[in-house]
């Protein structure tokens, strides 16, 4: 399908740059914001595939994060098993909870919605609290073995960072180096995950999917079974999301209560809105443009660096801006303005009556 | 009431009925004890006056909403406990009077939904024969936002045909449209019907109705009024008094 080769194409070669970076960078500090970038670029593209593709909208996807991450956490903390297990066991448990959250769901919408998943996120929270003797309350679990620590997955990224990390890595300290390492097995297993994203948001489910964001009551004239892809929506978003957990607190070798915190939820919805929502690299893209701004260019800034809230007011200048003169984002107007360059130019809709029309050939088909 | 004549009625299997269906909305009754009969490739013309409750009943037989009192019966079972992609599944499509596409999806995306949802893998094939059917091949890649009214028309059509219809419910088809694209959209659906299709047509456009249908069925204030061939409905009196004010088209 051209849509799907078109859309996966961009993200293949950004996850070659990405791999490329740090030979070209050398600078551990935008090794680890970029890590976090690749992060909340898979997740603010998790988010998407919920809320801009079904148009369920969330605003407690940190709900998905924070499962992800405290299980990862507790299984770290609690068995003598390879941590590195976790990538599966997070994703596993935010999915279930994706399928539990998402079947009533279905009964609300809109601002409803909304609500009952930001409700859903702020109850997770307190039950970090509820059982603070396993979670550790405010203090959070923290000492746990981090991702390139990890026997197997933590050697694979040691050995790629040795062939892709350049002088940088080799130069680097011990706590540096352990950053490079991280860096690549995060782009790889995020880079995969969101390559999996579009290969599925941008095959033919994805296409069905989009048609229920876009038109519910015509999606059920076409035979969709709604509520069916409404909750695999949840299920996979919600996985998708509990991976990102895992390896949050599978790089910082810590979990805490800013997993499940309002702030991340929201972050996320600006990431995709400043990206463009509806086509998963939009807001993997506006990802990379907050995580950047917020860690890495505005701190260039000394009046920035002097006073934090400046940051806060440029990224509620930037959404302000982008909502009001590109309402499909950075990337989605991009995209749009690329696609109608290249569109060959069509008859004028009114003319496309007067070539086409063959129903006796498709009656004769049917008989 | 005229009564349904014709020999063409009479032999063929019911595929669609409603049977005294009643439909309130509080104190207020849209369809009162209404019997309807789609017959296996016939097409049916359902007329009224704005308010009659062509809508009401439209839906009802579209499993788009549930009747008050009475049944409706899909070829031969009860449609009121299925969910709209059972009813779907069982062999009837409906289209809408305001059109409703996918709008940032191209066309043969808008296709491919109800094609991906029957299950078939091999999509790209069945996909230009439907477009080629309804006269939208020639913008399969267009995006739906960019089509005209008339060739959103189309669109709603090969996407109900993408579901692979034996019974087509069609809401003002015409609506809308220039005489150019009636006449079109006319021989598609003519077309459709001569493939077989059971269709039910609801339009204003009696004249363009009278062309299509063998059988229509006039509705006023919820009931029935006149059941017949065309010529029947269009001479009956309390069709000219209730619907058409005394002046036909």
């Amino acid at each position: 399908m051209t849509t799907l080769r078109r859309r996966v194409l961009p993200a293949v070669l950004a996850l070659a740059l990405l791999l490329a970076l740090p030979a070209l960078v050398g600078d551990a500090v935008l090794i680890r914001v970029l890590t976090t970038a690749c992060l909340f670029a898979v997740l603010a593209a998790s988010w998407d595939l919920l809320s801009g593709f079904t148009g369920q909208v969330t605003f407690g996807h940190a709900a998905f994060v924070g499962i992800g991450g405290y299980a990862t956490a507790l299984f770290a903390s609690e068995t003598t098993a390879n941590p590195a297990l976790a990538l599966l066991i997070g994703p596993v448990c935010a999915a279930l909870f994706g399928l539990v959250i998402g079947i009533p769901a279905l009964r609300l919408q809109g601002p409803y919605l909304a609500l009952a998943t930001l409700a859903a996120a702020s109850a997770l929270y307190q039950l970090i609290f509820v059982f603070k003797d396993k979670t550790r309350g405010e203090d959070g679990i923290s000492g746990l073995t981090t991702l390139d620590e990890t026997a197997v997955i933590g050697d694979i990224g040691r050995f790629i960072a040795n062939i892709l990390g350049g002088q940088g890595f080799e130069s680097a300290r011990p706590l540096a180096r352990a950053a490079y390492t991280n860096y690549f097995l995060v782009v790889l297993i995020a880079g995969a995950v969101l390559l999996l994203m579009c290969w599925f948001g941008y095959g033919r489910h994805g296409v069905v999917l989009r048609s229920i964001g876009q038109e519910e009551t015509a999606a059920q004239a076409a035979g969709v079974p709604i509520a069916r892809y409404k909750v695999a929506a949840f299920t996979i978003s919600g996985g998708c999301a509990g991976l990102i957990g895992a390896l949050m607190v599978l790089t910082r070798g810590s979990a805490s209560t800013d997993l499940l915190a309002l702030d991340l939820s929201l972050i996320v919805i600006v990431m995709a809105a400043i990206g463009g929502t509806g086509s998963l690299i939009g807001p993997a893209g506006g990802a990379f443009v907050i995580i950047l701004l917020q860690d890495h260019i505005l701190e260039l800034i000394p009046m920035v660096e002097a006073e934090p809230a400046y940051k806060q007011l440029t990224f509620a200048l930037l959404l302000i801006l982008v909502l009001r003169f590109l309402p499909h984002g950075l990337f989605g107007s991009l995209q749009e303005t690329i696609l109608a360059r290249k569109r060959s130019p069509v008859e004028s809709p009114l003319d496309s009556a007067s070539v086409g029309d063959s129903p006796s050939e498709f009656a004769k088909e049917v008989q | 009431m005229t009564s349904s004549a014709g020999p063409i009625t009479d032999e063929r299997r019911i595929v669609l009925e409603a049977q005294s269906v009643t439909r309130q909305f509080g104190g207020l009754t849209a369809v009162n004890r209404v019997d309807l009969q789609l017959r296996e490739g016939e097409s049916l013309g359902l007329i009224g006056a704005n308010g009659a409750g062509k809508t009401t009943l439209f839906n009802m037989l579209s499993g788009f909403d549930r009747p008050s009192e009475g049944d409706i019966q899909l070829h031969g079972r009860s449609m009121l406990g299925s969910s709209r992609h059972e009813i779907v599944r069982s062999g009837l499509a409906r289209t809408f009077q305001i059109v409703r596409p996918f709008a940032a999806l191209t066309v043969t995306d808008n296709v491919r939904v109800p094609l991906t949802v029957r299950g078939l893998r091999n999509s790209d094939l069945e996909i230009p024969r439907i477009l080629n059917a309804v006269g939208l091949a020639h913008l399969a890649n267009v995006p739906a936002s960019l089509l005209s009214e008339g060739d959103l028309k189309r669109l709603e059509l090969a996407r109900a045909l993408g579901t692979n219809p034996n019974v087509l419910l069609l809401d003002e088809p015409f609506a809308g449209l220039s005489p150019n694209e009636i006449q079109r959209l006319c021989e598609t659906i003519s077309a459709l019907h001569a493939s077989g299709m059971s269709l039910l047509i609801v339009e204003h456009k009696i004249g363009t109705l009278a062309k299509l249908c063998q059988r229509i069925v006039a509705l006023h204030r919820g009931t029935v009024i006149a059941d017949g061939s065309p010529q029947e409905v269009i001479s009956s009196p309390q069709v000219v008094e209730a619907y058409l004010g005394g002046a036909l088209e």
